[in-house]
């Protein structure tokens, strides 16, 4: 009986792992046969039978090796392999069991359930996260990973949730009127725009009365007052989801507001934007104007104070007056970080940009 | 080019073209939204391979707005 071992390949590797079998179990193998492959950090070796004869494999195929471990046995006489208990022999080999696990991916660990055996099968001595996500791929290749925007995007929704101590006003508008002064208003000034503009004109006329609204957070325990209202929007035109930023929206009337828009717009959709379209954004507006979207509470994008959700239009039945009306309804959300605004500062903030939209906004 | 235009409306809007009219304004037709605007505008760029500028865009507000800027491109 002649032992088959892991060679020495490298002196400064002290294993490998065993990568194929090149033969199948009981074989009749030859000196010279190339019979399994190895591999090394630094290498890919084969190894060739030294010996004639009937083969027993005793290790398994992905697993590594400290060098010198015998892998399999060759007998001269058949009668001898099959006679063979591996069992018996005291050489026989054993698994490498020394390997460290950082603690986050001992929590992985268990929280996938992933079994020693396993972790072993990965043949490194410092296990981390890392590795063990390719162990999960391996294991079950049904398993899509995550869009890596996605996962930014995650990122900081957690951080929103862990940071800010958020709170949130809903205001039911009736923009009945305000529709009729939009139709008016573009028939006079021949240009087109929505409530998408009309809003992103009102906070910056609100700006100067709310400064502390636009502000920056800084270091999560200070926050600094912005010289203007740089109003973001999530523009989602099926291009995915952009929040260009409309800068020094306090210094401009509506058309400039909507010409802005419409430049963003056609940035999604030819995909043209540029880094400065997103840059200094202190105050966001969540656009969730799909038709029946009620309302969406959104998340306040950490470094800012608060954000807008401005939502579908509604209609709705009333008696006025013994008469029955029909009204259109805006549903206006704000989000906002409960460390530097009170409830009653964020409904006068809300009053005052319904008022603005229920004015003649274009003065 | 007055009927491709409605024709491309048409299409865009995805409505009867008779539905449509010289007269057919934003503001009055719920299938012309900001996002059919778009759409319109790329289709009309295409059609007559030109280009609005943002400008132009925002004071397309009726079928005779659009037509005039066209006009004035070719």
């Amino acid at each position: 009986m002649n032992k088959i071992i892991i060679p020495n390949v490298n002196n400064n590797e002290t294993e490998a792992e065993l990568t194929s079998w090149d033969v199948k179990e009981g074989d009749l193998v030859k000196k010279g046969d190339i019979i399994a492959s190895l591999q090394t950090t630094k290498a890919d070796v084969d190894i060739e039978s030294e010996f004639d004869g009937y083969i027993k494999i005793i290790s398994e195929v992905n697993n590594s090796y400290e060098v010198g471990t015998t892998i399999a046995y060759i007998f001269e006489e058949i009668e001898k392999y099959e006679n063979f208990d591996s069992s018996a022999d005291t050489n026989n080999i054993e698994l490498k069991k020394t390997y460290t696990i950082t603690k986050p991916a001992e929590l992985f660990i268990e929280k996938n359930n992933i079994s020693e055996s396993e972790i072993e099968k990965l043949g490194i001595s410092l296990v981390k996260v890392k590795d063990l996500e390719k162990l999960i791929e391996k294991s079950d290749p049904s398993l899509i990973e995550f869009d890596p925007i996605q996962k930014t995007i995650a990122t900081n929704v957690k951080i929103s949730h862990d940071q800010i101590p958020e709170a949130f006003i809903l205001k039911k508008i009736n923009v009945t009127e305000t529709l009729k002064v939009i139709k008016s208003t573009i028939d006079k000034e021949g240009f087109a725009f929505d409530f998408t503009e009309l809003i992103v004109f009102c906070l910056g006329k609100v700006f100067e009365k709310f400064p502390k609204f636009f502000s920056k957070i800084e270091n999560n325990d200070f926050y600094k007052v912005s010289s203007s209202a740089n109003i973001g929007l999530t523009l989602d035109i099926g291009k995915g989801l952009f929040v260009p930023v409309i800068s020094n929206s306090n210094n401009m009337n509506l058309k400039s507001i909507s010409t802005k828009i419409m430049e963003f717009k056609m940035k999604a959709l030819r995909n043209n934007f540029k880094s400065d379209d997103f840059a200094n954004c202190n105050f966001t507006v969540s656009l969730n104007t799909e038709a029946d979207t009620i309302f969406v509470k959104p998340i306040i994008f950490p470094g800012q104070v608060c954000i807008l959700s401005l939502n579908s239009l509604q209609k709705e039945i009333v008696i006025d007056d013994g008469k029955v009306q029909e009204n259109t309804i805006l549903m206006l959300g704000l989000a906002y970080d409960h460390r530097m605004i009170n409830g009653s500062e964020a409904n006068s903030f809300l009053l005052e940009i319904k008022s603005l939209m229920e004015s003649d906004f274009n003065n | 080019m007055e009927e491709k235009v409605l024709e491309i409306m048409s299409k865009t809007f995805n409505i009867d073209v008779l539905l449509l009219s010289k007269k057919t304004s934003k503001k009055d037709l719920s299938q012309w939204d900001s996002m059919s605007h778009l759409n319109l505008i790329i289709d009309i760029e295409n059609e007559f391979n030109i280009s609005f500028s943002n400008e132009e865009i925002v004071t397309i507000i009726d079928f005779k707005s659009l037509l005039k800027i066209i006009k004035n491109k070719i």
